[in-house]
């Protein structure tokens, strides 16, 4: 028996001591066939397939070769307090960590890092024990952050859908802009500037924009400036959020919780104008209003299009928010129906319109 | 001594890259798809040639074939952890160049299940492994190394030039040579003669 494949031996019970970490055996994979190697790189997990891209240009190829279509996956960015690609399926919201992004300055000095080349970058890696990741450190780590991105997002053919980020990172907003990436994500425990927070609802383009981190002195926060438009907005916060903002968003979605200066009055101009044809994207809307007294009289106050009661639970296709049986179907201006009623799951008033 | 039967009492003979033979049963044999579609239907005049492979990669591969013939039904390749015993002796009484040799065989001779325990049993090898394992573990040369080569490929480009350039301008002076008109050959042969003669004549 040679040394080269003896990674187990077996106990009297017939289980297989597991690898050594420090052994090495050979095996010239690379001048093995096609059929092999591809076999083998579907044995692999993202993260292996990841370290195996860095060993050499040739292995990048492969990994390029091995995933040479869309495969239904995607990148998650995080770019909040610890930096890191994630990987994950489309729909699943669990991503895995692939690879860390840190400062050079914060690499551990003592352990002898390797080092990698990552699109002409030629950079130390290392494994964070405690972050249970790999982490690629840079003089750079924006342009770092940037580069693994690309790197991954080219060798195992995943866009990056999702950026996360936080105050220190409000630089993401404009290359998420320029990557095309469809959800922005901040739920920062740092409140944004009035400026910084002015900044993201004016050029965030990203279709999704979930900001749950508040503007500093949210309180006393106002906003005056336009909406893009998008598909999806979520604000985690909204008390700032007034009937001149709701006016102007351009959704299809909106989510707002926590409001505070939006009364019953404020629903009913806004539920009139949408019956009447001023919202033609809009399709959902959910609100949860602080002090929150559902009263269904006074949000449909001089609404006279037609109205019936309904009893049909209906299931609404984004499933952000669920529909009780009780509600209002309203005959808009349109032809089209819209659904107000009291959600218990998210505290709050919703609206939708049929069909989507 | 072969037939297409599908007994697996018949044997077939496979012939080595070295010119021997030996027998396999047509059960095992059965095992390669390679096989199945080229002599399963129509059979074949005298041993099987097999002859890229040689008689010991063969009779391993076969040797594996005969030890599955009586498994359940293929489902897909094992985790390495649910191998028996019997496979694992089997990996590991074969060193590395017989392994490579194997993996080609049965890529080859298309013994799907075979082959997807090498496959599996390599990931296994590189699985959770850093760069640096990995690229030993593959024998891929190192960032050190590379550099190394291109610096001595460097330099023997560079003498390659020197050498190119001091031929090409050797040459150039044959040439020139080569050029002179007459009359100055002449006259420079003269010249070379006179200096000769005078200072033949002050001695």
């Amino acid at each position: 028996m040679s040394s080269w494949n003896q990674p187990l031996s077996i106990y009297p019970n017939g289980l297989l001591e597991s690898f050594s970490r420090d052994a090495v055996y050979t095996v010239p994979l690379l001048r093995t066939p096609h059929v092999v190697i591809r076999e083998v790189l579907k044995l692999f997990h993202f993260k292996d397939l990841v370290l195996f891209s860095l060993c050499s240009k040739r292995t990048h190829r492969l990994v390029k070769l091995h995933n040479n279509r869309y495969n239904g996956n995607e990148l998650h960015v995080n770019c909040d307090t610890v930096p890191e690609v994630g990987w994950c399926r489309t729909g699943d919201r669990s991503a895995y960590a692939l690879l860390g992004v840190s400062n050079m300055a914060e690499a551990i000095s003592e352990k002898k890092e390797e080092i990698v080349e990552i699109r002409g970058h030629r950079v130390p890696i290392g494994y964070d024990h405690l972050l249970k990741i790999w982490v690629t450190y840079w003089d750079d780590p924006i342009l770092g952050m940037k580069t693994v991105v690309e790197f991954l997002s080219d060798a195992l053919k995943c866009p990056p859908v999702r950026i996360i980020f936080e105050r220190k990172s409000m630089w993401a907003i404009d290359w998420a802009n320029s990557i095309g990436v469809t959800t922005v994500f901040s739920d920062s425990n740092e409140s944004f500037s009035e400026g910084e927070y002015a900044y993201i609802l004016q050029n965030c383009a990203a279709p999704t924009l979930d900001l749950l981190t508040n503007p500093v002195d949210v309180h006393l926060y106002r906003y005056t400036g336009h909406f893009l438009e998008r598909d999806t907005i979520r604000i985690g916060n909204g008390m700032w959020m007034t009937l001149d903002n709701l006016l102007s968003l351009n959704c299809a979605e909106i989510n707002l919780e926590f409001t505070r200066l939006l009364t019953y009055d404020d629903l009913n101009e806004f539920l009139k104008q949408w019956l009447a044809g001023k919202f033609p994207r809009l399709e959902g809307f959910a609100i949860g209003m602080t002090p929150f007294d559902y009263s269904e009289e006074d949000l449909l106050k001089g609404i006279e299009n037609p109205m019936t009661k309904r009893v049909e639970w209906k299931e609404w296709k984004r499933k952000t928010f669920n529909f009780s049986s009780m509600g209002t179907d309203i005959k808009m201006d349109d032809g089209r129906t819209l659904t107000v009623c009291y959600s218990f799951k998210n505290i709050g008033v919703c609206m939708a319109v049929w069909p989507q | 001594m072969t037939s297409p039967a599908s007994s697996s009492e018949v044997k077939y003979l496979i012939e080595s890259s070295e010119g021997n033979t030996f027998d396999v049963s047509g059960a095992a044999l059965r095992q390669s798809n390679t096989f199945n579609a080229m002599f399963l239907n129509i059979g074949a005049d005298g041993p099987i040639p097999f002859t890229d492979y040689n008689e010991a990669t063969l009779k391993k591969v076969f040797e594996y074939c005969e030890h599955s013939v009586n498994e359940e039904n293929y489902s897909g390749p094992k985790h390495q952890d649910d191998l028996s015993k019997w496979d694992l002796n089997f990996f590991n009484e074969m060193d590395q160049k017989m392994f490579i040799d194997v993996i080609n065989a049965s890529n080859f001779l298309d013994i799907e299940r075979l082959t997807s325990y090498c496959c599996e049993r390599i990931a296994r090898m590189l699985r959770g492994k850093n760069t640096q394992e990995m690229i030993k573990v593959i024998t891929l040369p190192t960032a050190e190394e590379l550099e190394a080569k291109q610096k001595v490929e460097e330099k023997k480009a560079a003498a390659a030039k020197k050498v190119a350039e001091k031929a090409a301008e050797t040459a150039e002076k044959t040439e020139t040579l080569e050029e002179l008109p007459v009359q100055q050959l002449v006259q420079t042969t003269r010249n070379k003669l006179t200096r000769k003669y005078l200072s033949f004549s002050n001695e």
